[in-house]
């Protein structure tokens, strides 16, 4: 992938950056670290992974491996006393008139990124008690995002044309000339439609608003736009907050660990959800989540992280049929098959490493079965192992066992 | 002292009769605090030595439970011993034997007195040592150090925070000078606190009255230094007591529920509804006499119900949390659990509470002398300098040092209580 | 219908407190003297006593004087302030609208005052504006109402005459030498509105000026740290980090959704204020020669005038309770919570 270096200038005057245009987000040597009391936990340590337009890719790791920090980070969200420290993170934003520009999302300025944020790119997150506005109502919660990033006036202006041809239907007369030369002059202005008022602007929004609720296969949807946040149960309120994610239609949505509050069978509901509304929206998702279960079912790729680094990244069926890094494998053996008998279950041995001081070279090797010397000497570089399999390790398994 | 023993000590150039009482009062306010710790102390290592011991066969029982017995009488016997001694000072007329007779009484007072407090003290070390042998030992330490290990680390970061807190250091550091101020005032002040030079009235600063001399001749700065003794006790003691009191109800209400709760809850709604300043106006009205210990005694009744509340709450709180469940389940019985697991817990918001309420309780009382109900006319004390100098606001030195006495006080208490609530919210930290 | 059931039984709470009120300022009116002293002086014959106190049925056991403390109380009977040589009713109808006018002053200049100083010290926190905000709150809770009052009195009146600048009034609600001024409702800024009178408004205004910075200063510095913390908080919460994921401007993820959620318990603290007003106006009115209530339960005190002692005490914890239960009911409709339960 040919890339032409930037400078610390504003975008406007950069040299153009490059992107695979089958990639809509690439992520590029990410570090992240946050400045505590204790140190400075390295929390993201060069993470590098690439979405696919059309994918659903899955973020998996342990707790604490750095899943949700990689979201914060791609939306700039992260605050203090964390920061992004290094790497790129490139975007294929489209404008208006549909040209196609790519952008470092960590470097430009803060008023492009609120533009981006909600708009071409927005987040679910985990908690659905936790994350809507007690004392707005929902409806207004998802009208305020579509307000702010859509301009409405051509809907405004197709839903008045639509009101007066209703009208029409059942005037006579003198009132239906006068409707059909407003009819006719509305049509005129479609090019280019007038700047509605405030008021109009937030009826159109509601009633968007109440279009994507009912997108989502909330019940009721127009009552429940009326409603405040804790008036509704968890799963509907997940499903509003996915509502008002995907109102702008975004190019990219990031469910950060999206159903792990939420019970299985409405998890399953919102997972099948997710996958529909990527097809209708041509969207690409990134799911964050540490339930491998998840993964098999929804995903097409998967990212696998541990302590702040991509360890492997491939396809989803490639991934579980032929794991290559030792803490893929070491995860997919200590899934309890139903199939088998075992007295015990096989667990990776050691526990997820202080990211204060972490490990040196290849951060898993403390926990690593086939570590050698040379694993705590020196970070694996990454590599693609097999073709659309990228692994960093020194001692690969799996099909490649035995070589280097 | 009367209005007419400052006039005949004035004249008579007599001014030793001041420094036995101040240092006495104080000397009795330290051992009432004292004894109360060491009840609070001695009661905790009493429960959990009562859980251990269960069976009785050791007499340690019978020892740790008698040094509770010895802290009340301390108190009352060291109390009374004190009232006593001062009441006879105050019969005290210029006949030269009653004067030698008095003082050796009082001197005998005091020496029992004493002799009472350090029994006590040496009963409670006594007692905490005797759970340092090894025979006893066994059975407490190692729990206890397991229960105390995280907290112990919390506790480190937390002085390691306020050491980084630059107010909170100052705010320390101001509360110290006062408490030297009020324990070394006889030292440092040039004049005594009800002297009064009539050649010198409304002084302004300079000269031998470094801060000026009031309409009475009373030289300022000594006055706002001795005040110092008057208005801090005052804090102290009504917020100590406040406190105690104010614990026990709202640790009972909160643990015990039901009807207990419910009237608890009542009676401090009543006593919520007076807004402070106003409710101690009255009570110090039904007590009668306006002078400094009907303060204090109003103000204690005013104060405890905050901290009945504040504990209630914070032992509903606690007793709800899954750690309780899960120490009952492996065994700890309802006192342990209460002192050892709830009380720790309720410990931080309560002293933070205490800390800032010093600052309010210094500016309630001073709002009390301010109106005419504290001390006595004529005794050095800040809300009455201040009061006394409302005609005279054009001299400004009158009011202006023992208004920024009592800013400053309760300045440092309020950084101070600030500082550590904001150490202590735990979702301010580790940042 | 969470809110109906709120307000209920916010008002059933406010019943017990209402009679424990009244039961303690009996019992603390009772302390203060032996209500004979009300009915008789010096020369008032021994013998005579035992029938003074049938007459006003002071012989009668303690439940039944409560009683008739009761009775009396709704209806009208107040009883007569020595310290005032009116009637108790007159005296609090006189004084009533000095103080509530001052304290009125007082709270609109601190809440005005006091929500954005707290807005700006949580959103600019740990920068200069933050420390000189707190510390000027900081001052405001630390300092003696009625030492602040002198401070001002002789800065803006003394000093400023002093140095040949134009002062402000000593004290008194107006300047009855050079103004003429006849009560409607003696609520002199509404009667000057009433009456059109400019001079009036204008003289009124100027005498509200420093009592109502005096008493009002306490009552901003509480607010202003209420609304800092209670915005610091709220700021941590999970659904400003969604606000910002919209893509929403810093501006409007504070004014919009913080600020909602901050201004709750923020309502609460300023029903406690009124308690602080009521106190601040005992303590700063004989400063400012203020013809108010404060003034008026200074001297009862000081003379012992039971009767006023036990009016003014009950009137302020009425006052308190009513201000109490309307920032609950206010807090009930804020909060969506409990609005829609």
């Amino acid at each position: 992938m040919a890339l032409d270096e930037t400078s610390h200038t504003d975008s406007n005057s950069e040299p153009e950056l490059e992107m695979d245009p089958n990639l809509i987000l690439d992520i590029r040597e990410l570090k992240t670290n946050f400045y505590t009391y204790e140190g400075v936990v390295k929390a993201l340590d060069g993470v590098t992974v690439q979405l696919r337009r059309g994918d659903t890719l899955a973020l998996v790791g342990e707790t604490g491996c750095g899943k949700s920090v990689t979201a914060k980070s791609i939306m700039r969200l992260v605050d203090s006393p964390g920061r992004v420290e290094a790497g790129e993170i490139l975007f294929m934003d489209e404008e208006k008139d549909g040209t196609r520009v790519v952008k470092d999302l960590l470097k430009i300025s803060e008023d492009e990124m609120r533009k981006i944020r909600g708009n071409h790119i927005s987040i679910v997150f985990q908690d659905p008690a936790t994350y809507p506005n007690p004392v707005f109502r929902i409806g207004d919660q998802i009208a305020e995002v579509i307000r702010l990033h859509q301009d409405l006036s051509l809907d405004i202006l197709e839903e008045k044309i639509a009101a007066m041809e209703d009208a029409l239907k059942l005037a006579e007369g003198r009132t239906a000339d006068q409707i059909s030369s407003r009819l006719a002059e509305l049509r005129g202005q479609l090019s280019n439609p007038p700047k509605p008022t405030d008021a109009e602007i937030k009826k159109a929004a509601k009633r968007k608003a109440v279009e994507m609720l009912n997108m989502v296969r909330m019940p009721s949807a127009a009552e429940i736009a009326n409603q405040y946040p804790h008036e509704l149960s968890g799963g509907m309120r997940q499903r509003a907050l996915i509502a008002m994610s995907l109102s702008c239609n975004p190019k990219i949505l990031i469910a950060d660990e999206a159903t792990t509050a939420l019970d299985v069978t409405v998890q399953a509901q919102v997972l099948k959800l997710l996958n529909d509304l990527k097809a209708v929206l041509d969207a690409s998702i990134i799911i964050i989540t540490h339930d491998l279960g998840v993964v098999a079912e929804t995903c097409t790729q998967v990212a696998v992280m541990y302590a702040g680094v991509v360890v492997e990244y491939t396809n989803t069926r490639e991934l579980f049929s032929d794991p290559i890094h030792p803490y893929t494998s070491g995860l997919l053996r200590a899934i309890p098959k139903l199939t088998e008998k075992v007295a015990k279950l096989t667990q990776i041995m050691g526990t997820v490493p202080n990211l204060i001081n972490p490990p040196t070279g290849c951060r898993f090797h403390p926990r690593c079965e086939f570590a050698t010397e040379q694993c705590s000497n020196e970070r694996p570089p990454r590599e693609e192992m097999k073709p659309g399999h990228w692994v960093e390790c020194w001692h690969p398994q799996g099909s490649l066992a035995g070589r280097k | 002292m009367t209005q007419e023993d400052t006039w005949s000590a004035a004249i008579t150039g007599d001014l030793q009769t001041e420094e036995a009482p101040s240092s006495i009062t104080a000397f009795s306010g330290f051992q009432i605090v004292v004894a109360i710790i060491g009840m609070i102390t001695g009661s905790m290592v009493f429960i959990n030595a009562y859980h251990l011991f269960d069976g009785g066969d050791i007499p340690l029982v019978g020892v740790l439970g008698s040094f509770f017995t010895i802290a009340i009488p301390t108190i009352v016997i060291g109390f009374l011993l004190i009232r006593v001694g001062l009441d006879l000072r105050k019969l005290e007329t210029y006949a030269f034997s009653w004067v030698i007779y008095g003082n050796l009484l009082m001197g005998l007072m005091i020496l029992l007195a004493g002799a009472v407090f350090i029994l006590a003290i040496l009963f409670n070390l006594l007692a905490i040592a005797l759970l340092f042998v090894p025979a006893i030992k066994k059975y407490w330490w190692d729990l206890f150090k397991e229960d105390m290990g995280p907290r112990a680390k919390e506790s480190r970061y937390m002085l390691h925070l306020i050491r980084r807190s630059p107010l909170v250091i100052a705010g320390i550091l101001i509360i110290a000078v006062y408490i030297l101020l009020a324990v070394f005032a006889p030292y440092i002040t040039p004049y005594g606190p009800t002297e009064r030079n009539w050649y010198e009235t409304m002084r302004p600063p300079g000269g031998t009255h470094i801060w000026g001399t009031d309409q009475n001749g009373g030289d300022i700065y000594s006055m706002v230094i001795w005040a110092t003794q008057i208005d801090l006790k005052i804090a102290i003691a009504v917020v100590a007591i406040a406190l105690v009191l104010g614990s026990f109800i709202g640790a009972a209400a909160g643990y015990f529920g039901g009807a207990v709760d419910e009237v608890v809850m009542r009676i401090t709604d009543v006593f919520f509804a007076f807004p402070g300043l106003i409710l101690a106006m009255a009570i110090v009205a039904a007590l009668g006499e306006k002078n400094l210990d009907n303060i204090s005694i109003a103000l204690m009744v005013v104060w405890w119900p905050t901290y009945a509340r504040l504990v209630r709450g914070q032992v509903l709180i606690e007793r709800e949390k899954l750690y309780v469940e899960a120490a009952r389940s492996v065994g700890a019985s309802d006192v342990r659990i209460l002192v050892f697991h709830i009380l720790p817990n309720t410990i931080q918001p309560v002293i933070v509470q205490a800390t800032l309420d010093m600052g309010g309780v210094l500016l309630t009382a001073a709002g009390l002398s301010f109106i005419g109900f504290g001390a006595e006319a004529g005794t050095a004390e800040w809300g009455l300098m201040i009061s006394q100098g409302q005609q005279h606001f054009m001299n400004y030195w009158v009011t202006f040092y023992p208004g920024m006495a009592i800013l400053l006080c309760a300045l440092s208490f309020n950084l101070v209580g600030d500082g550590v609530r904001d150490i202590l919210d735990p979702k301010l930290r580790r940042r | 219908m969470k809110l109906r059931d709120y307000i209920i039984r916010r008002l059933l709470l406010a019943i017990p407190v209402v009679i424990g009120v009244l039961a303690i300022t009996f019992v603390l009116s009772y302390m203060v003297g032996d209500p004979i002293t009300l009915y008789t002086t010096e020369r008032t014959p021994i013998e005579a006593i035992p029938g003074i106190r049938a007459e006003h049925g002071l012989n009668q056991p303690l439940y039944i004087q409560f009683f008739f403390y009761l009775r009396d109380l709704m209806m009208g009977n107040w009883g007569y302030s020595r310290s005032a040589r009116m009637d108790v009713t007159a005296t609090i109808a006189q004084r009533f609208p000095a103080t509530i006018e001052l304290a009125m002053v007082a709270l609109v200049f601190a809440v005005i005052a006091g929500i954005p100083l707290g807005i700006l010290s949580a959103t600019k926190k740990d920068r200069v504006p933050d420390h000189v905000t707190r510390v000027v709150a900081l001052a405001g809770v630390s300092m003696p109402i009625f030492w602040f009052a002198l401070i001002l009195k002789y800065l803006f009146f003394y000093q400023f005459y002093v140095w040949g600048l134009p002062f402000l009034p000593e004290g008194g609600r107006y300047s009855y030498e050079y103004v003429s001024y006849t009560p409607i409702t003696n609520f002199m800024l509404l009667d000057s509105i009433l009456t059109l009178n400019p001079v009036l408004f204008f003289d009124t205004a100027i005498h509200l000026i420093l009592p109502g910075f005096a008493l009002g200063y306490l009552t901003l510095a509480i607010i202003t740290r209420m609304m800092r913390s209670s915005m610091l908080e709220v700021l941590k919460e999970d659904y400003i980090t969604l606000a910002r994921s919209k893509g929403l401007r810093d501006r409007v993820v504070i004014y919009k959704h913080a600020l909602r959620n901050a201004m709750i318990p923020t309502v609460t603290v300023i029903g406690l204020a009124f308690g602080g007003l009521m106190t601040g106006a005992v303590l700063t009115e004989t400063i400012f020669s203020w013809p108010g209530l404060g003034r008026w339960s200074v001297r009862a005190i000081l003379q012992s005038d039971i009767p006023s002692i036990n009016a003014f005490t009950l009137l302020v914890a009425f006052i308190f309770v009513a201000a109490n239960l309307v920032v609950d009911l206010i807090y009930g409709t804020l909060d969506p919570r409990i609005r829609y339960g």
